[in-house]
């Protein structure tokens, strides 16, 4: 599987201006698409099932269910996300490529065994008002869901998007497919559907490992090992995936906002939708950030770094340097140009949007903040993305964790502070962040040679 | 048989698990039904993939005894599907072997620094530096390197007019310089003698035999050998070819054109004549023998003859080495 | 290892040993454990200063009982760093530093910053330059890439960096050691280069002086290792290869290794070489003349002196090489020389006794030469033996080697009544021939030539082996010669006297 920046670049070098547009719109495509497809088949499989499902509100229980599931997978998952991307790309460095499939199977036995420890028993407990079956389904999935964001972890850190947008595509076409066919089964019978669906994508992904990745043994437990583990990675994938979904917590439970919906599972009318519909405007965000951080920033980041190890000049090494910091510039500029675009675009037409999807105009303002923030969210993963590529974990966990604090508290503050504050707590906090993260990411390039070389 | 009985047995404990979820009796009672069944199915099922696991894969058996059950557990049905799958999969179409990643090359960079190339030196240089003992030490010892970077019997020369230096360094330089040189000729040398030593057919111990003669003239040529040891490298050379001629090399023109110099070096006149003259037969081109020829001619005192064969040859005045010999001759 | 290195607290004469006794066999190590056990009296105390601590097999000598203090220093093993930490340095003291760096262009010793000579400079980071200010401070960096940017002419930064890091860091290690060690009356070094820098660093702290016995000359020797040696780097490519620019790394670790040499000529009370031309070296390299002195080294003749008797009438046709096998001994001259002896005494010999596994890619070049020159049969390899059962076998002893200082196996054989035919290094010319009229007048012990010479060589032996009465009077001259000027008696009443004005 060929590094995705190779391909991007080969794309780039045809050099028309209908050239630049398909390399975007294929990033665009493999960096948004696992999310844009779950939110969308959620919505549609919401959609036919109204008509047959019967009382209605179990499409909703549904729905939130869902919901609760990918939030919770991954914030779960997210100590070992960055933990184990490092460890795969580590592996991969030191030419080890037979050790990632059985890490990779330990890792998916360490997360079932303690996803299942914790989720059958408190499902089985929470959720008294619900059959068996479905809470029986419910414990599953999660675990299920857990496995599969570990799987997409490692794809995506071998850079193989297109495998991980296909089995998304195919996973939750399947439930799709088969929610039509179950929606008869009501709740239960949806959750089925979603189940399998993730179990297809599952094992289409774990495929895709098996096939292309030779290994000598099948379970190991070595990224848990004291020397290869990244303790504040651990915590910065934790803080990152909390801070995100902090917010949409904070008004599901908040008692001015949110409601019950099943067991303990609370949703918030007003203000989901529109964080769900915002995340849909990213796509060309994401596109722009995987385009220029993996070919621009990463080219110039690996020719300074070779010029250092292999014994380039000094000039040349102050050269690179430069050209380096000049690419994480422009990069995180061209994602806020894209994002802003983006915005003025829903600004135009949002209340049309609105009108189609039959939700009430009120929600607008709501929507046009939280567009914003999500355009945040992208410049936010642009800025730590760099952190990551100069392996500055300490400052990604202070930013990660203050964010993830930020938004918890400034949500609750614009609880308080009344609706038309409503989603600027989710912005304010991703805003200052940035800043906070762009501010030193100018410091620490300025002094990247000294501590390169020096602060070994 | 039996494998696939009780896979199928376990699967259907499997299914029967479930079902008992459904069933109509109290929340709890189901769930300890499913359990029991569920927790046994598991058991069993991870048992027999752990023993119909492939062995190559095998670290320790508990440990892949603990992931199926534990994935199976977890993920009721789904999971021990999954793990037949992938043990399906394992067992019969993995292949095993290293993959060859492939990386992308990047273009060398433009080098910017240290681009300016110092002073040349050429061998006549060289010579009159190194004979000047004025001249200070770091001059002296680039005028060494040049030399050691250029090849032939002058460099050598040179050298050795070096290792008799006054100034310590440069002495040190110049016999380093120097053992660099013979070093390699020497080793050359006795790799084809142990080689020599382990031949088993006459023609390939002709031809070891014949790179040994043109080792030994080799080190002779470039002036690493002198007086009474150059005498020792010149019959060791002629005993050599003389060997590889016995083995069939007779017909080797470039072989009789060294055993011609050989023996003009030793002063036999005679047989350098008959080499010389046998390799002209065997088609060595004329042009390459005149100087041998010219001087077979002077030994013998025959100067017209000498005359002859530098006329013959319009271009000689011209060449290094022979040219101000012919210039003399011809005027 | 360490729990069997003796200690004590206090020693009369401290020896600062690089790369010697007693860890490495040799001739300067043998002359470290002859001058100790010469002085039963005295407390040595010795450190022991050493590259790598795997580079080491063990002790070759058995320690003298006055030995009373041993310690041992790796000075490239990793040695406990200070935590990373990114802090500016103090700007003073790298102003010194820029200027001692400017310094290195026209060294002149009365010149020479007085700051270097404290160790409080290396070790005290308010006022000077310690240890975790050379590795992680900003001024260190912005130093480096200046010294790089105005004086490096090979490309490769990493390389610059590097090798700036490596040559310096021991310098910390060694001014930290100056700062605990024991104390001494007197403190001894047989060399420059690093233990030559801690014996400075010793005498401008403690006051008490420093002795410097140069057996062989430091700064030579390394620019020959760094000639032969690969592990110094060119960058340059083809096109910028000018192969007569010695590489600019190779020139900086010389340069480096000439610095470390005048510190210590500057603070040496007494700097002792072992022949004239040796001390005329020393002067050019910057020793202040007045200072230096000539202590030839000195052997226990009575040792050898009954060999004489024991000696077979007719001189047998044996030449013997005592040397380990190295490239500097030049065997592959004596083989060679052998091989033109052999055309004219079919039965000679030639021996060669000392250890080949040294430089095992050189014993066997040596071996494929025997080989390619049919001397086989006749080139022994007799690897360490007992010259004492050697001697008695031997008709001329020869010593081919392209650099020496003061060979002791020449006065040993001269002891034994072998006259020598050697090459035209260190002091060899007047151990054989006599240096100064008085000597000059007992004769010549043998023949001297110039290097790389095998046929001058081997004509040399052939006179002393074909005619007995020349052969005679070189064993005259030489017995004369080596009971005349080099008794170890002699040598150790004159590094008596050394001590004896050191220690009061």
């Amino acid at each position: 599987m060929a590094g995705i920046g190779f391909e991007l670049r080969k794309l780039l070098k045809r050099d028309s201006f209908l050239a630049v547009l398909h390399t975007y719109a294929y990033a665009g495509i493999i960096s948004s698409g696992p999310w844009v497809l779950s939110i969308v088949a959620v919505l549609i499989i919401g959609v036919i099932s109204i008509p047959v499902v019967i009382p209605h509100f179990l499409v909703a229980q549904f729905q939130t269910s869902i919901t609760y599931l990918i939030a919770l997978s991954l914030v779960f998952t997210g100590f070992v996300q960055l933990a184990f991307t490092r460890y795969s790309a580590d592996r991969i460095f030191d030419k080890e490529h037979f050790r990632l499939l059985p890490n990779l199977n330990g890792l998916l036995l360490l997360t079932s065994v303690t996803g299942g420890t914790l989720a059958f028993p408190l499902t089985l407990i929470l959720f008294p008002a619900t059959s068996l079956v479905f809470r029986m389904l419910f414990a599953t999935t999660f675990v299920v869901l857990c496995c599969v964001w570990i799987a997409a972890i490692l794809l995506s850190g071998l850079k193989a998007y297109k495998a991980i947008l296909i089995n998304f595509a195919v996973g939750y076409g399947t439930a799709l497919l088969l929610a039509i066919v179950l929606r008869i089964w009501k709740l239960e019978g949806l959750m089925l559907a979603f189940l399998l669906g993730q179990f297809i994508l599952l094992q289409g992904m774990l495929l895709v490992l098996y096939r292309n990745y030779p290994t000598r043994s099948f379970v190991e437990f070595d990224f848990l090992s004291r020397k290869r583990v990244y303790v504040s990675l651990v915590f910065t994938g934790f803080f990152y995936n909390l801070g995100i979904w902090a917010d949409k917590f904070v008004f599901w439970f908040h008692p001015y906002t949110g409601t019950n919906v099943i067991g303990p599972l609370n949703a918030s009318e007003i203000y989901d939708l529109p964080v769900f519909l915002a995340y849909l405007s990213i796509l060309p965000g994401m596109a722009v950030f995987l385009v220029r951080m993996e070919t621009d920033f990463v080219e110039y980041y690996d020719r300074f770094y070779e010029a250092v190890r292999e014994g380039g000049s000094l000039t040349y090494i102050y050269e690179m340097k430069d050209e380096m910091i000049r690419m994480a510039r422009e990069g995180i500029y061209d994602i806020i140009k894209i994002q802003a675009i983006a915005a003025i675009a829903v600004f135009l037409v949002g209340a049309k949007l609105l009108d189609m999807a039959g939700i009430p105009q009120v929600y607008l303002p709501l929507l046009y903040i939280d567009v914003a923030a999500a355009g945040f969210q992208v410049v936010f993963l642009g800025v730590l993305n760099i952190y990551f590529y100069l392996d500055r974990r300490g400052r990604a966990l202070f930013l990660t964790s203050l964010f993830a604090t930020l938004n918890l508290v400034l949500s609750v503050v614009s609880i308080s502070l009344g609706p038309y504050f409503y989603g600027y707590g989710f912005a304010l906090s991703l805003c200052i962040v940035i800043m906070c993260g762009m501010f030193l990411l100018d410091r620490d390039l300025q002094k990247l040679e000294y501590e390169t070389f020096m602060l070994q | 048989m039996t494998w696939l009985k009780l896979i199928g047995y376990s699967l259907l404990g499997e299914f029967s698990a479930v079902l008992a979820l459904l069933g109509p009796q109290s929340a709890s009672l189901r769930l300890s039904l499913f359990l029991s069944a569920h927790i046994l199915a598991c058991v069993v099922l991870a048992m027999l993939m752990t023993a119909a696991f492939p062995k190559s894969y095998v670290v320790k058996r508990r440990t892949i005894f603990g992931f199926f059950f534990g994935i199976g557990f977890f993920i009721p049905i789904l999971g021990i599907i999954g793990l037949l799958m992938g043990l399906f999969y394992f067992r019969f179409f993995l292949k095993e072997g290293n993959r060859t990643e492939f990386s992308t090359v990047s273009l060398p960079p433009f080098m910017t620094e240290g681009s300016e190339t110092g002073p040349g030196m050429g061998e006549g240089g060289a010579w009159s530096r190194l004979k000047a003992s004025d001249v200070p030490r770091q001059l002296r010892l680039k005028a060494l390197l040049a030399v050691s970077a250029s090849s032939g019997q002058n460099a050598s020369r040179l050298l050795q007019l070096a290792t008799g230096d006054s100034d310590d360094e440069i002495r040190l330089l110049a016999f380093n310089l120097y053992d660099r040189r013979e070093k390699v000729i020497s080793n050359s040398i006795s790799q084809t003698l142990q080689a020599l030593r382990e031949a088993d057919n006459p023609l390939k111990r002709r031809d070891l035999c014949r790179v040994l003669a043109f080792s030994y003239w080799e080190v002779v040529y470039n002036d690493l050998a002198r007086d009474e040891l150059a005498v020792f490298f010149v019959r060791q050379s002629l005993e050599y070819a003389r060997q590889a001629v016995e083995l069939g090399g007779g017909s080797d023109p470039a072989l009789l054109v060294l055993m011609g110099r050989l023996y003009l070096k030793q002063g036999d006149v005679e047989r350098a004549g008959e080499a010389i003259r046998t390799a002209l037969e065997h088609g060595v081109h004329r042009d390459r023998v005149i100087p041998y020829l010219a001087e077979l001619a002077y030994r013998r005192r025959d100067f017209e003859e000498l005359k002859q064969y530098f006329q013959s040859d319009p271009l000689l005045r011209h060449k290094p080495g022979i040219g101000p010999v012919v210039q003399f001759w011809m005027g | 290892m360490s729990h069997n290195f003796p200690k004590s607290d206090q020693v009369d004469i401290m020896l600062l040993l690089e790369g010697t006794f007693p860890y490495v066999s040799g001739g300067v190590s043998s002359w470290v454990n002859q001058i100790i056990r010469g002085f039963p009296d005295y407390r040595f105390g010795a450190i022991f200063l050493g590259s790598h601590r795997d580079d080491y097999s063990g002790m070759k000598y058995e320690l003298p009982a006055n030995l009373v203090h041993l310690e041992a220093v790796y000075l490239h093993d990793p040695h406990e760093k200070p935590e990373i930490e990114a802090h500016d340095g103090n700007s003073s003291a790298f102003e010194v530093i820029g200027r001692l760096h400017d310094w290195f262009m026209a060294p002149d010793p009365d010149r020479l910053e007085n700051a270097f000579k404290d160790i409080n400079f290396y070790l005290d980071p308010a006022s000077g330059v310690d240890y975790r200010q050379f590795l992680h401070s900003r001024r260190s960096w912005n130093h480096i890439t200046r010294m790089y940017q105005e004086r490096c002419s090979d490309p490769s930064f990493v390389d610059y960096f590097w090798t700036a890091r490596n040559m310096h860091a021991p310098i910390w290690i060694l001014a930290g050691i100056a700062g605990r060690l024991i104390p001494a009356r007197v403190y001894h070094t047989v060399s420059t280069g690093y233990a030559g820098f801690l014996g400075a660093l010793l005498h401008y702290h403690t006051g008490r002086p420093l002795i410097l016995s140069e057996h062989g000359i430091y700064t030579k020797e390394r620019r020959i290792d760094i000639f032969n040696s690969d592990w110094i780097q060119d960058n340059r490519n083809a096109l910028q290869k000018d192969p007569t620019e010695i590489s600019y790394f190779r020139d900086l670790w010389i340069r480096f290794f000439e610095t470390l040499g005048r510190f210590c000529y500057g603070s040496s009370g007494t700097i002792v070489s072992l022949f004239e031309g040796a001390r005329l070296r020393q002067i050019a390299d910057g020793a202040p003349a007045e200072h230096t002195g000539v202590i030839p080294n000195g052997i226990d003749v009575d040792r050898y002196a009954p060999l004489r008797q024991t000696r077979p009438e007719i001189i047998p046709q044996v030449l013997t090489l005592l040397g380990r096998v190295v490239p500097i001994k030049d065997i592959k001259n004596f083989i060679r020389a052998i091989r033109i002896i052999a055309n004219h005494l079919p039965q000679v010999e030639g021996w060669i006794i000392g250890p080949d596994d040294e430089d095992p890619k050189y014993a066997d070049e040596c071996r494929a030469l025997a080989e390619s020159l049919a001397v086989a049969d006749r080139i022994k390899f007799l690897g360490f033996r007992d010259p004492l059962e050697i001697f008695p076998q031997t008709g001329v002893l020869v010593l081919s080697s392209i650099s020496e200082g003061l060979p002791l196996v020449l006065l040993e054989a001269f002891a034994a009544g072998i006259p020598a035919v050697a090459t035209d290094v260190g002091a060899c010319r007047q151990l054989i021939l006599g240096h100064g009229s008085e000597d000059e007048a007992l004769g010549a012990a043998g023949g001297v030539v110039g290097i790389n010479n095998p046929q001058a060589l081997a004509e040399e032996a052939l006179r002393l082996l074909i005619d007995p009465v020349l052969w005679k009077q070189a064993q005259q001259a030489a017995v004369s010669r080596v009971e005349r000027f080099y008794t170890q008696q002699k040598m150790f009443d004159s590094y008596h006297d050394l001590y004896r004005k050191g220690m009061l």
